[in-house]
């Protein structure tokens, strides 16, 4: 067998993959029995669908906007830490990341939960959307800090040896594939939030995502009654489907486009 | 960054930890204030409560990842045996399935109940199967950072395809299995708990820490002092802790290249 240097799979095999997975799901969505019409039809109309769709892609977006800096900042000063720090602090990276973050999200509403009063609409998705953010970013943080590490040494090297300053560096090596690297990984960050369920459940007592939405309806059934709710929820979770696919698409897209591989 | 002069550790430790410390500090600071200064929450909650569930949680959560690991073992090992193309295929295959949301997987779920009618069943093979492909999306990742010398030197010695999934990968994809066992725990536990939300009627031990808040209309005020909040957090980092200890060897895979070129990057190869 010749052993071959490119190491990535052509983009329209790993497109067609992620397709492939997608319509494998959006497949099981559509082969769930009907609900009999004694249970509650919930199809989605358009005036809670508009408010469900623009929560579901405002929190996604929020996430990504608290999620960004704090993995963008952590990734670059512990890049240029010294050799054992970095790796101790990288190790405390991989503890949080790989924790069961449901216990902090638990944690992270117990504030709401305390409170005598109902939230607003817009500060519960605010604070939500926070909370979904530090939970998310220690993974994009990894993922960042693995892509500066994987930057050959020769290139700091060189730079160095033409005379640039500490501050020269960032601006031209450090910064750039940190930016080029978060970028690539952001998708995946909103797929996850836009998915993501559970805290939202905890937390949302208004339903304005489609997660929050279907984790309402499901919640405490027993086996059959679940398997009834859940047909009724069709519309939402193909919707689901479909913005999965989008931002796993999006994440294979710049893998290969977005500013090459380090 | 050491040739720029007598680096200041404290100052760079500073600034890196900032953005660790500043977000969970804050949540586990709202989380206390609110349990300390809200009465409704200052129920109690007996120490053996919530070390009985732990306890529970942990030995599913090993269970699962051990079963799941031995079932996805077969797998990585094929397609580290194939050509490097289809190992490719194999990888982003492993990757895409271990990132679809634990919520689009319900209605797989469901279907695999209303054809079985085991809810325990259905529930472990779901596990079994998300877990098994993350293990391998893992394991390949790991495997192609070694592969490209591998395959050249037990070639150039004459070695056969059969041989060297012998002598390299099916031993590789074992002590990964120990490697990524101990962080599959941690994961599992979260899943464990996310289906303690959805179907607490599966019966899951952890479930049940958030039964009668979750399964009410009206959540019932939870009984949890200060202290056990703390203990239910720090418990989680010291497992994770654990897990890292155990599983060094997984992210130690290039002494030169990418310290960080772990089992945890997209970009080990």
């Amino acid at each position: 067998m010749q052993i071959e240097t490119r190491a990535e799979l052509p983009r329209s095999e790993a497109i067609a993959i992620v397709i492939a997975v997608s319509a494998l799901l959006a497949a099981a969505i559509w082969l769930l029995p009907p609900a009999p019409p004694s249970v509650s039809q919930h199809r989605l109309p358009f005036d809670s669908a508009e408010l469900l769709i623009t929560g579901t892609l405002t929190v996604a977006l929020l996430v990504v906007v608290a999620a960004l800096p704090l993995a963008f900042l952590s990734a670059v000063f512990i890049h240029v830490l010294p050799e054992v720090s970095k790796r101790r602090m990288f190790a405390i990276l991989l503890i949080l990341a790989q924790s069961p973050l449901f216990l902090w999200g638990f944690a992270a509403s117990i504030p709401l939960l305390a409170s005598a009063q109902m939230w607003p609409v817009p500060a519960l998705v605010g604070y939500f959307s926070a909370i979904l953010g530090i939970l998310s970013f220690p993974r994009l943080t990894v993922q960042i800090l693995s892509e500066l590490e994987a930057m050959p040494e020769v290139w700091q090297e060189t730079i160095i040896g033409l005379g640039a300053s500490a501050r020269q560096l960032y601006w031209t090596l450090i910064l750039p594939a940190a930016r080029s690297a978060s970028f690539r990984h952001l998708f995946a960050v909103m797929g996850s939030a836009m998915t993501e369920a559970a805290v939202s459940l905890l937390i949302l007592g208004p339903t304005v995502t489609l997660a929050a939405d279907i984790s309402g309806g499901l919640i405490g059934r027993g086996a059959h009654q679940m398997l009834l709710n859940l047909s009724t929820y069709k519309l939402h979770l193909l919707f689901l489907v479909f913005l999965h696919m989008l931002t796993q698409l999006g994440a294979r897209w710049r893998l290969q486009h977005g500013g090459g591989r380090l | 960054m050491a040739r720029f002069g007598k680096p200041n550790v404290f100052k760079m430790y500073s600034l890196a930890s900032l953005p660790l410390v500043l977000p969970f500090g804050l949540l586990l600071f709202l989380a206390v204030w609110a349990v300390a200064f809200t009465e409704v929450w200052n129920g109690g909650l007996s120490w053996g409560f919530v070390f009985g569930h732990l306890l529970d949680s942990l030995s599913v959560a090993v269970t699962i990842s051990a079963s799941a690991a031995m079932t996805a073992l077969p797998f990585v090992v094929t397609a580290a045996s194939l050509s490097n193309r289809w190992f490719r295929r194999s990888r982003v295959l492993a990757n895409v399935i271990a990132d679809v949301p634990q919520l689009l997987l319900v209605p797989i779920g469901a279907l695999v109940l209303l054809h079985t009618g085991s809810g325990n069943g259905t529930l472990f093979l779901l596990l079994l199967f998300f877990n098994g492909s993350w293990f391998a999306h893992h394991s390949l990742t790991r495997m192609a950072a070694t592969r490209h010398v591998t395959w050249q030197a037990l070639q150039g010695m004459g070695a056969t395809r059969w041989q060297i999934v012998q002598i390299v990968y099916l031993r590789q994809a074992l002590h990964h299995t120990l490697d990524l066992v101990p962080f599959m725990v941690s994961r599992v536990l979260g899943q464990v708990l996310f289906i303690g939300i959805f179907a607490p009627h599966w019966h899951l031990a952890p479930a049940s820490l958030w039964l009668g808040w979750t399964a009410a209309a009206t959540p019932p005020p939870l009984s949890l002092t200060t202290a056990e909040l703390l203990v239910l957090l720090t418990t989680s980092l010291i497992l994770n802790y654990l897990a890292y200890r155990l599983s060094r060897r997984s992210w130690e895979v290039s002494p030169t290249l990418g310290h960080f070129c772990t089992a945890w990057s997209e970009y080990c190869e």
